[in-house]
């Protein structure tokens, strides 16, 4: 029987819908009258939406992973007809009762495929060891005649002056970033791909510029001499560069098991992929971790990870300084509502302690996780600020401050988001020991 | 000594303009560059920029350099989760958004409940958009309005609506917007009516915009009485039109005051009873002169139809005249004047009309029975005087007549009850089998849906389901949009009503704070 705590909110099912258009078609179909064979058993949640058509469209899903299914032709995933299932099980209208033969036929197929992309990968043979060794070396010189090409571009750009020929400075940038890509360093290319937003109309353009052509020369110095280096700095460079690792390869590292607290998430989207950064916390550890899924081509998310929930799981982390990114092996099945939680909470002096030791491990990190504590800061023209009982303060930044601020009031509260040079990017507050997810 | 200004200057302009000095770093960015002597000026501006964009990184912007927010605490419970899960509904609900929004914000004010922040966030965003200012303003508690007042443009709400309070603050007179002040002085009108008229007496009132006079002006409708009248007749010589239309209509409520004794003279002067052989007497009305008296009165002058402003005058004295002084000043009553025959320049007249404005004015419900059953046009403008059970069934008569479809349009301001709903929803069914009926159907289904009482919601929705099976095959869009958009109406607002059962609404004596 499913927990009434693992019931969505009804701000969940929004995040869930892949655009607005279907948030609305979804609102506007959560009512009663279109809906038969309604119910929910377990994770398994279904109905049938009777559209324009004779025949109803059967809607299954699995709120636990998410996955969804629905009979209706629509491109968009989930489409609205699940969506709007969603709303009316979040909403409380949706009882318990005996699976739909059509629901409980899906729910085996699906295990089926679950069980089979589950199962352990073959081992390699060793041809094919020798070949993925050839690939990486091959791979590797790519990045080498990349990367010299942009060191000497970096070299020309300065020599002659950013100013010079200005207007078209963020078009041989972009160029630059193409190359990297051919180059296989697309990690790389996205820095450059940034700094090529930056125009003589940014406010402050000479510094900004400065100081991401300064990182970014770093990373190629870094790379370039990255046989002097140890190796978990190597392995921060080549994921900053844009090279990834084998999921199972990381998996088999040792773990970190933890009760882990989702307390945050942004999405975003980078080049033709969108990006979801699930920030977690661990119960035991105080060991902050990052869980990344992509998504390509509009499609929806498989993350199973929300913020406001706690799951018990082994998060496996990805080599590197200030390791930070990991994935997540063994788990629950169910992710349950965050119990009571009083974290210890840095102050201000602390938590900016904390990145800077983690900007020392890796100098290319965007951001941070920390948990701390202060009052909120207002003033009308720069903006919010958090000041700790010692008086040291830091800017907050993004779009969270007013939700901080209608939570949090002017009593002193803790607070969990990024830390990073431009301030702290708050996504969750701890209220009487209640994660509030803003 | 070159800090990171003068590296990034240096950089715009470019090392072989203006070569870099190794030399001139600070001590702990000359520790990153690697071996500067020989090497490429340009390479080492690249090292000294990524050793100073470490070191700058690695410090996190400070806040404000301001103390610590000090919000109150909130003053008002959040809506329940049913609510919220409604309102979301609502939000998704299409064309149907703005007016439910507005009437769940109003019964959500009105019980002394305010918002989540998840909500409460992007209805501040839309802050300008027409009448959110209103609706946010009455959901606000201590804790929003503080935070509301850090936001410039947000900040707007506090000055266009007024919030609960506002009344239980007597600084906001000194210092408040508009609003505000009028909100206190509403409160205190309801509790001392004299202390109220003194706020408004002193000198400072006429400095006072024409708006802001014309606002705090009204306030008086509260508590009215025979000792508000001296500054009324004071504000009849006001320089702005509209607070002496205002002053004018707020006398022409003091059954005593000298305006409607002028007003009774006038109808003694030109409004007589005529006896008839055989027949029931004549009333003979005349032309009010326009005089300088009468336009210090604010009587109209011009009306859309071009009327005489005798006539517009004439209509103006029947309409201010108390309906019981008829008697002594012609001897008949009002409803025998009303309903009788009628001579103006010696061609018959409808006073109809004049005598349901007096009805509506001076609270006259035997007079509004007369007028309603006589004439079902003017049950509009008697609706609010007549007696409910009554008011239900002239309605449903009228409906049931030829002129009730357009009726149902102009009675659909007041909550239409269930009674009057049902019959309506007959009135639906007969037009939206007529073709040629499809817009005024999907008109009164769009009323019906936001106007009708939610109690009546599952007879309606009942009634509304029916219709759609009786509609032909390809019925046209508007009434079956009409019919689906109706019923998620009703569902939601009975949703809404269910759900706020168990919160009373909240009077002036019962909360203090308003």
């Amino acid at each position: 029987m499913a927990d009434p705590g693992d019931r969505w909110t009804v701000r969940r099912v929004d995040d869930a819908a892949p655009d607005d258009q279907v948030r609305k078609a979804g609102r506007r179909l959560a009512i009663p009258t279109p809906w038969s064979d309604v119910g929910v058993t377990g994770s398994l949640l279904f109905g049938r939406c009777l559209g324009s058509g004779k025949t109803p469209y059967q809607v299954s899903i699995d709120v636990a992973e998410p996955r969804y299914k629905c009979t209706c032709p629509s491109r968009k995933f989930p489409c609205k007809h699940s969506v709007a299932l969603l709303y009316l099980w979040a909403e409380g209208r949706v009882d318990e009762t005996g699976v739909a033969d059509f629901a409980a036929e899906w729910a085996g197929r699906s295990a089926e495929r679950t069980a089979r992309r589950e199962a352990p990968p073959a081992e390699r043979t060793p041809e094919q060891e020798q070949a993925a060794l050839l690939r990486a070396a091959e791979r590797d010189a790519r990045v080498d005649a990349g990367l010299a090409d942009l060191s000497l571009f970096l070299r020309d750009l300065v020599g002659r002056g950013l100013a010079a020929d200005s207007q078209h400075r963020p078009r041989r940038l972009q160029e630059q970033a193409v190359r990297l890509v051919d180059a296989q360093a697309p990690g790389l290319a996205r820095r450059l791909h940034d700094l090529a937003g930056i125009t003589d109309a940014t406010p402050d353009w000479p510094a900004r510029l400065t100081e991401g052509l300064g990182r970014v020369h770093l990373l190629v110095r870094a790379w370039q001499n990255r046989a002097t280096l140890p190796d978990d700095l190597v392995a921060t460079v080549r994921a900053h560069l844009g090279f990834t690792l084998r999921s199972e390869d990381v998996l088999a590292t040792p773990g970190v098991h933890d009760t882990w607290v989702v307390v945050g998430l942004r999405d975003a989207d980078e080049d033709r992929v969108s990006v979801r950064r699930v920030w977690l916390w661990g119960r035991t550890t105080g060991r902050p971790a990052l869980v990344m899924f992509f998504a390509a081509g509009g499609a929806a998310f498989t993350s199973n990870l929300y913020p406001g929930t706690e799951l018990d799981a082994t998060l496996h982390f990805y080599p590197g300084r200030s390791p930070l990114r990991a994935a997540v092996g063994e788990r629950d099945e169910h992710a349950r509502a965050v119990a009571p939680w009083t974290p210890p909470a840095l102050t201000v002096a602390e938590a900016s302690g904390a990145w800077r030791s983690a900007l020392a491990g890796d100098p290319w990190l965007g951001e941070w996780p920390v948990v701390v504590a202060g009052c909120l800061q207002k003033d009308v023209a720069t903006g919010f600020g958090l000041v700790d009982d010692a008086g040291d303060s830091v800017a907050v930044v993004g779009d969270k401050a007013w939700p901080a601020l209608a939570v949090a009031g002017g009593a002193s509260c803790v607070f969990s988001g990024e830390l990073s040079a431009d301030g702290l990017q708050v996504g969750a507050a701890v209220v009487d020991g209640e994660l509030v997810v803003l | 000594m070159i800090d990171f200004a003068g590296l990034a200057t240096a950089a715009a302009v470019g090392t072989s303009t203006r070569p870099l000095a190794a030399a001139d770093l600070p001590e702990p960015i000359l520790g990153v560059v690697q071996d500067a002597d020989g090497r490429d000026p340009a390479e080492v501006l690249l090292d000294a920029a990524a050793g100073y964009a470490t070191a700058r990184r690695a410090r996190p912007a400070p806040g404000p350099d301001l103390p610590a927010l000090e919000l109150p605490a909130p003053s008002r419970p959040q809506v329940p989760d049913a609510v919220v899960a409604l309102l979301h509904r609502i939000a998704g609900a299409g064309a149907l958004r703005e007016p439910l929004q507005r009437e769940a914000f109003a019964a959500l004010a009105a019980r002394g409940l305010t918002l989540p922040y998840h909500l409460m966030l992007p209805l501040l965003a839309e802050v300008n958009r027409p009448g959110v200012a209103r609706d946010v303003a009455g959901l606000l508690d201590a804790r929003w309005r503080a935070i509301v007042a850090l936001d410039p443009v947000w900040r707007t709400v506090l000055d266009r609506g007024a919030g609960p309070d506002d009344a239980a603050d007597p600084q906001v007179w000194e210092d408040g917007s508009a609003e505000q002040r009028a909100a206190y002085l509403a409160a205190v009108r309801r509790s001392d009516p004299a202390a109220g008229r003194a706020l408004l007496d002193g000198p400072g009132f006429a400095k006072e915009n024409a708006e802001t006079r014309e606002l705090l002006l009204r306030q008086l409708t509260h508590g009215l009485g025979a000792d508000d009248e001296p500054l009324l007749e004071a504000r009849l010589d006001d320089r702005a039109k509209g607070v002496r239309e205002l002053a004018a209509a707020l006398l022409a409520w003091l059954p005593g005051s000298a305006y409607v004794a002028r007003a009774e003279s006038l109808a003694g002067a030109h409004v007589r009873l005529q006896k008839r052989l055989l027949r029931g007497p004549l009333t003979v009305v005349a032309p009010v002169p326009v005089t300088a008296a009468t336009r210090r009165d604010l009587y109209r002058e011009k009306d859309l139809d071009n009327q005489p402003a005798e006539r517009l005058h004439l209509f103006d004295v029947l309409g201010i005249v108390p309906t019981d002084r008829w008697p002594s000043l012609v001897g008949a009553t009002a409803a025998d004047l009303a309903t009788g025959p009628a001579e103006y320049l010696d061609a018959p007249i409808d006073l109809r009309p004049a005598f349901a404005v007096a009805a509506m004015r001076w609270r006259d419900a035997d007079l509004a029975a007369a007028l309603g059953e006589a004439d079902p046009s003017l049950l509009p403008v008697l609706l609010p005087v007549l007696e409910p059970g009554l008011r239900d069934r002239l309605v449903v008569d009228a409906l049931a007549g030829e002129t009730g479809a357009q009726l149902v349009t102009l009675i659909v301001p007041q909550p239409m009850s269930p009674t009057v709903a049902v019959a309506a929803l007959d009135v639906i069914g007969r037009l939206a089998l007529q073709r040629d009926q499809a817009y005024r159907a999907s008109e009164l289904l769009t009323a019906v849906g936001r106007h009708a009482d939610p109690l009546a919601a599952p007879a309606l929705l009942d009634g509304l389901a029916d219709l759609s099976g009786r509609l032909p095959e390809k019925p046209p869009v508007v009434v079956k949009d009409g019919i689906r958009a109706a019923s998620t109406a009703l569902q939601l607002r009975q949703a809404l009503a269910e759900a706020l059962l168990a919160y009373p609404l909240l009077t002036p004596e019962a909360d203090p704070k308003g």
